[in-house]
């Protein structure tokens, strides 16, 4: 693994705009930097990345069936009590999940290690599944990439997969928050997968849904809403006032209500509880601020948090690092310290997606601070033929 | 190979650039059009950008799928067809294992008159295999009605048949009311991790 320059595209501001690749930029700086890219060996991304992965999630699956039927476990998780019938049930119906995507510090030098499972709502799928696939195929048409030159990249090809086995019977709605742009380019491209899976989509927002006289859920049309995809989090929905609605609902959630126990941090002590010493995972324990930390340097992370928020790095149980948030009010869980590699001066961080339960792709942000956090670039790769 | 063979998008896109600014000049009344893509349809104005998304989608949902091709040629005619590995270069498995499916040229967008007040919907249009590019573009539904528009994609009194054949995916414009209360999903501020 290697980050390799490479022209970037004479017109690849164009060529994202006229595929509704608007937040290029973030806040005034380059998101989507393809001035380099991270060229792997076939089998860095095969022995690497992609059956660790996979691993991951099935391992992931059966830790969830534990989850669901242990009060204990799911009080560990601070997950509030009138959600777990719910959460159950989905879990027994085998309501479908869509997508997660797990983050790796790799270097294709040893093995991959797990920092976390955004199993809920990962962002950067458009860019990894579409626009990074397209600068690969542009690469390779302009010669800028040697002939049978690849990309772990068969996301999109996954997603409308998995849509097409979902047998919505009508009407599905995809939503996003108000206000973010990102959010709303990220449902806009998954309706667009499920459209190409015969899926009939309409797009709202989150803010917009309403309730009929029974307290189900309606769009703004005031038409029922029976599937939802909501790029919105589960933790949100547990302080709304819609919560007891939600739990009450006829509507079927992707992702569904039993991927609350995995997109939570206490997955990662759970994990390594039950597989200690799997080379792909740190140590984890559950944080208590009464005992010492059982190793010396250390990150310590809220059971909830998104976007690097409310991250601790501890250095011979030394506060060196910390960042702001408004998370951490569940508890926090301890990992042992694994700061990103550096290649060539730069700190990517690997994220392979899981649809449909599939390991099918990867997407590598950067980011030249110690905690990935929303400011960090994304850089695509190539697999070297 | 890792990745995707050929995939492409439907509703994102350039079509999202054109339609910006649009959404107020939409008029409100009674016809039907016929557009040969998205970006036809939000460039003309008379639907909004995500009105016309919706129908290109309402459209390229309802495309029948068939078991072989020769089911689908005996409907849509000779290489009107794809397999649907090919369609959008997008592997879709259907349970039923339909894989044939016409080719979409276009879709009609219609507002109508319908028992319940003024609809709106939208159906996907095929090539016209009799097509004679002389007397300007031809098409044909699902069900097999040829549609010939005139200027600016509008299909001229169109028959009951096919007034009937936009139905069944209408709904109304003017929404109903009875609602319980709305807002109820407030969050933080920014969704994804």
């Amino acid at each position: 693994m290697r980050r390799m320059p490479i022209e970037p595209r004479p017109d690849w501001k164009r060529i994202a705009e006229d595929n509704g690749f608007f937040f290029h930029h973030v806040n005034g700086q380059l998101y989507w930097d393809e001035s380099a890219c991270y060229a792997f060996s076939l089998e860095e991304i095969e022995s690497g990345l992609e059956d660790p992965a996979q691993e991951l999630a099935d391992m992931c699956l059966d830790l969830a069936a534990d989850i669901v039927n242990s009060e204990e476990l799911l009080a560990k998780l601070a997950i509030p009590p009138r959600f777990w019938d719910m959460i159950r049930d989905s879990w027994q119906r085998n309501e479908p999940s869509l997508y997660g995507r797990f983050d790796f510090a790799y270097d294709g030098h040893g093995p991959a290690k797990l920092y976390e499972y955004n199993a809920d709502t990962p962002t950067s799928l458009y860019e990894s599944a579409y626009f990074q696939w397209l600068w690969l195929e542009d690469c390779l048409a302009a010669g800028r990439l040697p002939e049978g030159a690849d990309q772990f990249n068969s996301i999109q090809e996954r997603l409308c997969e998995t849509f097409a086995s979902f047998r919505v019977p009508g009407l599905m709605h995809f939503a996003s928050m108000k206000d973010t742009e990102e959010d709303r380019a990220t449902v806009e491209y998954v309706m667009d997968c499920a459209a190409q899976a015969g899926i009939r989509g309409r797009q709202i927002f989150m803010e917009d849904i309403g309730t009929d006289a029974q307290g189900l859920f309606i769009d703004p049309d005031n038409d029922p809403i029976h599937w939802l995809f909501k790029l919105y989090p589960w933790e949100y929905i547990w302080h709304d006032a819609f919560a007891d609605n939600v739990t009450r609902s006829d509507t079927t959630f992707v992702e569904p209500a039993w991927k609350m126990v995995l997109s939570n941090k206490g997955i990662l002590p759970l994990l390594w509880e039950r597989h200690e010493g799997h080379p792909n995972l740190l140590p984890a324990w559950f944080h208590d601020p009464a005992w010492f930390a059982p190793v010396r340097d250390y990150v310590l992370k809220p059971l909830l948090s998104r976007e690097g928020a409310n991250i601790r790095i501890f250095k011979d149980r030394s506060l060196v690092y910390g960042t702001e948030g408004v998370y951490g009010a569940e508890g926090f869980i301890g990992q042992e310290l694994c700061p990103p590699p550096f290649v060539d001066g730069h700190g990517p961080i690997c994220g392979v997606w899981i649809v449909g339960g599939k390991a099918c792709g990867l997407g590598i942000r950067e980011d030249d601070s110690p905690v990935t956090g929303d400011l960090s670039r994304f850089v695509p790769h190539v697999i070297e033929p | 190979m890792k990745r995707s063979k050929g995939i492409s998008l439907i509703l994102m896109g350039s079509l999202s650039l054109a339609g910006a600014g649009c959404g107020s000049e939409k008029t409100e009344q009674e016809g039907m059009y016929t557009f040969s893509s998205l970006n036809e349809c939000v460039s003309s104005g008379i639907f909004d950008e995500a009105q016309c998304k919706q129908m290109a989608a309402d459209a390229a949902a309802q495309v029948p799928r068939f078991s072989s091709r020769e089911e689908c040629e005996a409907q849509f005619g000779v290489e009107a067809c794809v397999h649907a590995d090919q369609q959008n270069g997008t592997t879709v498995r259907h349970n039923s294992g339909s894989m044939w499916m016409p080719m979409l040229a276009g879709f009609m967008a219609g507002r109508f008159m319908g028992s319940s007040g003024m609809m709106q919907g939208a159906q996907g249009l095929y090539r016209d295999p009799a097509a004679n590019p002389a007397q300007g573009p031809s098409y044909r539904t699902a069900a097999g009605d040829t549609i010939k528009p005139g200027p600016g994609g509008k299909v001229a009194n169109p028959s009951p048949r096919i007034v009937q054949s936009m139905q069944h995916n209408a709904k109304p414009v003017v929404s109903r009311s009875g609602s319980g209360s709305r807002g109820g999903f407030s969050g933080g501020a920014k969704a994804s991790s």
